[in-house]
């Protein structure tokens, strides 16, 4: 009896697992996450549509986090509050070296801090290499400055389909696995 | 396969329902979110931007105390490039979208006609509409116009943030019937509505609570398939069915016979149609043809090349390109912008590289850009994606002596990536 419910608890907990990992948002890219839909930078109380293009290898296809491969990458940053169209913007791209200390030294790419009052900041920068980065972009309004935060990696390939067909191949080896073994008993 | 394996399986399939059921109820308690629109930024770009083109829209007033009247009012045009995937509006239906009955719609007119059923209205011509709210239930909620279209579904219009002050429970409607007597429509038979719910969930319950207990349905299927109906023909089964049926006849007749006595003066449901006929067409000088148009991609900009000429006597000037509810204006178009329109929906990214007026008999080729995040952010070039991608909207002009001039511009748009 006692075997059976911890099998059953075992089973459980992995349903409770998977529940989790599909309800949580992926927080490993600082204020950078996919959610609703969308890809958004949290700065502060504030979001920004992030939306990236390699026009040269993937045209118009959208990006999210880190970049696919290396060469001529467009940014834009789109105001979701309306908050923001008075306030300055600042980025700056860094290399990520564990610290920021003697950030000029560090910096690869900036934007000094400007209203962009159509509420979209728009930016390209030439990767030449793989490598990993450090976004940051800062937002000053009279009285309160945000920054926002987001490690990224160049040159990753983009996103592999590979975990989606594993988990495919498993789903379909288990009900496989299952009906041999019933209709054995049967 | 025999019975007790039959068995063996339904029971399996029953942990699977309860395994499901674990991990959704999981998902939503550990991710609940309030949600405060209706996904109108999902609908397709093409409806939004070339069926119903509204314009002159006035919510109001801001705040409303439960009981007191509240409006939206406004126009629309129905757009001469109607998408060819979606059904002319040959029948349709004026209607407001909010989150619940938050307000009750006491009327609506169309070009001050009423309208409480859906009717034919013409493409190409323009509407002006009102609807009468009154105040339900208190909050801050985001109302929009909306003109459902068979055959196309519901077409949202711009949406405003209107508030609700007081309290639910101090909210009456009272309505006089053709007897003289007055009802209020909140409560009005609220006890007889639950009675009768419950009945019917009794007896519903009870039919399906017979058969999971004499055994279950998946079980009863599998002998039926496997062995026919000989080892299931129980008597009384048949006993219960036609005791069910009586039942189920009585109690509809005596229902029926009882509602007939109380209530002996009633109004069919109106099944005709609303015809009306559309606004006059206003005289316009201008004539546009839209040569070409493309969408910067990261630039979130729209610029399109027209062919312009002003028939008129009057210099022409633009100053304001409305789509899906977005107005983009200039320095000239603001002067005419009402202050009261939802500052989410107002673009100020509106530019042309020949600022100066068509004059009297002129023809020119003009430029225009209409640049913003919100191209993004309401998710209209989405458009890229469809298999025919054209945007539409409508471009005002106004003339020396303020009269304003309205064109519905569409064309088909290709991406391209400006170099910055």
């Amino acid at each position: 009896m006692i075997q059976k419910l911890m099998k059953l608890s075992s089973k459980f907990g992995v349903i409770a697992i998977i529940g989790l990992m599909y309800s949580m948002q992926i927080q490993a890219h600082g204020g950078l996450s996919l959610a609703e839909d969308m890809c958004k930078l949290t700065i502060g109380p504030y979001t920004m549509h992030f939306t990236g293009y390699q026009p040269e290898s993937s045209q118009e296809q959208e990006f999210c986090e880190d970049i696919p491969v290396t060469g001529r990458t467009v940014v834009a940053l789109d105001y979701i509050n309306e908050e923001l169209r008075p306030m300055t913007t600042e980025v700056r791209v860094i290399r990520d070296v564990g610290s920021d200390e003697n950030i000029d030294s560090i910096t690869v790419f900036h934007i000094p801090p400007k209203v962009y009052s159509n509420g979209s900041v728009t930016f390209e920068h030439n990767f030449p290499e793989p490598g990993k980065f450090v976004g940051l972009v800062t937002i000053k309004g009279e009285k309160d400055e945000y920054v926002s935060r987001f490690p990224f990696a160049v040159g990753t390939g983009g996103k592999s389909n590979l975990p989606y067909i594993l988990g495919a191949l498993a789903i379909a080896a288990g009900i496989t696995f299952f009906f041999l073994k019933s209709n054995k008993k049967a | 396969m025999n019975i007790k394996n039959i068995y063996k399986r339904s029971v399996l399939g029953l942990y699977g329902v309860a395994y499901a059921a674990a991990t959704l109820a999981m998902t939503l308690v550990v991710d609940i979110a309030p949600v405060s629109a209706h996904g109108e930024r999902s609908q397709e770009p093409f409806l939004r931007m070339r069926t119903v083109q509204w314009y002159d829209m006035k919510w109001g007033p801001e705040v409303t105390k439960v009981n007191d009247m509240a409006s939206i009012s406004g126009k629309f045009h129905l757009a001469e490039d109607w998408p060819r995937a979606a059904s002319k509006p040959e029948r349709a239906f004026f209607n407001v979208g909010s989150p619940s009955p938050v307000y009750v719609r006491l009327s609506t007119t169309i070009n001050g006609e009423p309208w409480f059923i859906a009717g034919p209205l013409q493409v190409g011509r323009d509407y002006e509409f009102k609807a009468n709210l009154k105040a339900r239930i208190p909050g801050r909620h985001h109302m929009h116009s909306m003109l459902s279209v068979h055959g196309a579904g519901p077409i949202a219009g711009p949406g405003a943030w209107m508030n609700i002050s007081g309290s639910w429970d101090d909210f009456t409607n009272p309505l006089k019937l053709l007897t003289g007597e007055t009802i209020d429509s909140e409560n009005f038979n609220f006890a007889n509505s639950m009675t009768w719910h419950i009945i019917w969930m009794t007896m519903a319950c009870t039919w399906i609570g017979i058969f999971v207990i004499r055994p279950m349905f998946l079980p009863r299927a599998r002998v039926l398939a496997a062995y026919g109906d000989d080892l299931l023909l129980d008597p009384m089964d048949k006993k219960l069915a036609w005791a069910m049926a009586i039942l189920t006849c009585a109690l509809v007749w005596g229902s029926y016979r009882y509602t007939e006595n109380k209530h002996p003066y009633t109004v069919p449901i109106q099944a005709g149609e609303s015809k009306v006929d559309p606004l006059p067409v206003a005289p316009n000088p201008v004539a546009i043809r839209v040569t070409y148009a493309n969408y910067d991609v990261p630039g979130r900009a729209l610029r399109v090349t027209m062919e312009v000429t002003n028939n008129g006597d009057s210099p022409v000037k633009f100053g304001e390109f409305t789509t899906a509810g977005i107005r983009f204006i200039n320095a000239y178009g603001r002067q005419y912008l009402d202050p009261g329109y939802p500052r989410e929906l107002i673009a100020i990214g509106l530019t042309f590289d020949d600022e100066t007026p068509v004059q009297p008999g002129e023809t020119k080729t003009i430029k225009m850009e209409a640049k913003d995040a919100l191209w993004e952010i309401q998710r209209l070039m989405a458009l890229l994606g469809d298999p025919e991608s054209r945007f539409g909207g409508l471009l005002m002009s106004w003339d020396e002596d303020g009269n304003r001039h309205i064109n519905s511009i569409a064309g088909p748009v290709i991406p391209v990536f400006t170099k910055l």
